[in-house]
């Protein structure tokens, strides 16, 4: 397997496409992107903006699930799924919401209540391509951990 | 679907006086905002306007994507029209926030979309219309669109609605009761947050239309009668001078569905079934009056759109509109180009549109 980039952080965000479409041409296999703040505030942003901005290279979010609605988290990587024709995946810890996020994400219906509080059955749109949620509980042991500006070094020395 | 025209003659007159004062009962209204109307909603457009001379801009609008067969396809449709939109000199793309319908349940979070419509295009604006400000934490959205915003070198705008449908709280129920003035509160953290050209999501209800005039933020509604919408804005760029704000410089954005074709019966056919399916899943969730004859209802709901509250047909009965519009004092339609027809239809329709538009801008 080809190495893949971990992005750790970085303020420009066309470094960061930069950074992406290079990372694709040099033939590395994926992206992470951690959450962060400023312009890692919800890697779903960036990934959007890279789905459309390359072909190939699996584009995956590294998230603080607690913090998040799994519902949330589901909706927003199936729409990254589809803009970039199933190249979505995303690395959350083992927490009590990984498995709403998995089973929402395979088209099933997890009851919560509505603003009214009546409990309401809900599914996620849009639908992935992906059937099942790519998922990892930690990225993988062959990433290259780096902000933008190393990442760029990186690449340019191949 | 193919009887309807036919059931629709066959009213009697009575009947369908009742039928019209039903639908000016019920009305339209904007997505994102509460249908719920102050005043009855009348499909009869009004009056010929006085001449203007106002400037009007265009812009396309995505809110159902009807018409797609997959998701994916929908996303293609959006891409391709706004990179022909941005070559062609269109003011901005705007897309919705959705959930869990499939009457545009495709767009979830509409700073993804921003987002890829940045890296996608090169010098047409952005816009969200709506985010559904209390289903969220408005330092996240202003984060999110801070983004959007640089990444677009400076193209990103925003309109707020306050949301209506109780499922789509299931994303923060606790936010449903104070909908709206969890909105505005919100609206000001954002602007605190992030300079970028701010609307808000007016449906004909008179209250939201001053507010949005007071704070000095642009206004984005739903194309309505011209009497209507003359006094609507009125109002709100009178509650701007109230605050010492320029009357004039408030944009106000008007949604319009739009197919334009020289052929009005080739476009007619090819809108009817799409246009009522929409019209059909509109008033499913809004509710029909009750006791109505649905498929009569939608039917003369069509009529009314097609012959004069659309850019559905033929441009010069488009231009019609526009003129409508520039003298109710808007300043940009906001075109709904997916309301169903397929989408090869959907991106070979455009150049028709950008004709009707060049018409009133430049290149």
């Amino acid at each position: 397997m080809s190495p893949s980039l971990y992005l750790t952080g970085g303020e420009d965000p066309h470094l960061f496409l930069k950074v992406v479409r290079q990372a694709e041409e040099q033939g590395l296999s994926a992206v992470w992107i951690a959450e962060g703040a400023g312009l890692f505030l919800n890697p779903a942003v960036l990934a959007s903006a890279a789905a459309v901005a390359t072909r190939r290279i699996a584009l995956r979010g590294c998230l603080a699930l607690p913090l998040h609605n799994p519902i949330r988290v589901a909706e927003e990587w199936a729409l990254v799924d589809n803009l970039s024709g199933g190249r979505a995946g995303i690395v959350i810890g083992e927490t009590a919401g990984v498995e709403t996020v998995r089973r929402l994400w395979r088209g099933e219906a997890v009851q919560v209540p509505d603003g009214e509080g009546r409990p309401v059955e809900v599914r996620i749109l849009p639908r992935p391509i992906q059937p099942e949620l790519p998922l990892w509980s930690r990225v993988d042991e062959d990433v290259i951990q780096t902000d933008l500006a190393g990442a760029l070094e990186l690449l340019k020395r191949g | 679907m193919a009887d309807l025209t036919k059931r629709l003659a066959g009213l009697t007159p009575e009947q369908r006086e009742l039928l019209l004062r039903r639908l000016k009962q019920e009305g339209l209204a904007v997505p994102g905002e509460e249908p719920k109307e102050e005043t009855p909603f009348s499909f009869d457009p009004g009056p010929e306007p006085e001449p203007s001379d106002r400037p009007i801009r265009f812009s396309l609008f995505f809110f159902s994507d009807g018409g797609a067969k997959t998701p994916a396809e929908s996303y293609e449709l959006l891409l391709e029209s706004a990179r022909f939109a941005d070559r062609q000199g269109f003011a901005a793309v705007w897309t919705p926030e959705r959930h869990f319908q499939d009457f545009g349940g495709l767009f979830p979070n509409p700073a993804l979309l921003g987002a890829a419509l940045a890296a996608a295009t090169e010098r047409i604006g952005i816009r969200a219309g709506s985010v559904v400000l209390p289903l969220h934490d408005p330092e996240r959205v202003a984060g999110e669109w801070a983004v959007v915003d640089r990444l677009s070198n400076g193209r990103a705008g925003l309109s707020f609605a306050s949301g209506w449908h109780p499922t789509d709280f299931a994303l923060r129920p606790e936010a449903y009761a104070d909908r709206r003035e969890i909105m505005f509160r919100g609206i000001e953290t954002v602007r605190k947050l992030l300079n970028v050209p701010v609307w808000v999501t007016c449906s004909t209800n008179v209250a939201t239309w001053t507010r949005a005039g007071e704070i000095g933020a642009n206004v984005l509604t739903i194309v309505q009668p011209l009497p209507t919408l003359t006094e609507r804005i009125a109002r709100y760029r009178q509650a701007r001078a109230e605050r010492g704000l320029d009357p004039e410089a408030g944009q106000v954005t008007v949604m319009v569905h739009a197919f334009v074709g020289e052929d009005e019966e080739a476009v007619r056919a090819k809108v009817r079934e799409p246009m009522m399916a929409y019209l059909k899943t509109y008033f499913d969730q809004h509710g029909f009056p009750p006791g109505s004859d649905v498929d009569a209802l939608l039917a003369a709901a069509f009529e009314s759109y097609f012959s004069s509250l659309s850019l559905l047909g033929h441009p010069d009965k488009g231009a019609r509109l526009i003129d409508r519009l520039r003298a109710a004092g808007a300043d940009e339609a906001a075109c709904l180009i997916d309301f169903g027809v397929d989408a090869p239809s959907i991106l070979e329709a455009l150049p028709a549109l950008d004709c009707l538009r060049t018409r009133y801008e430049r290149r």
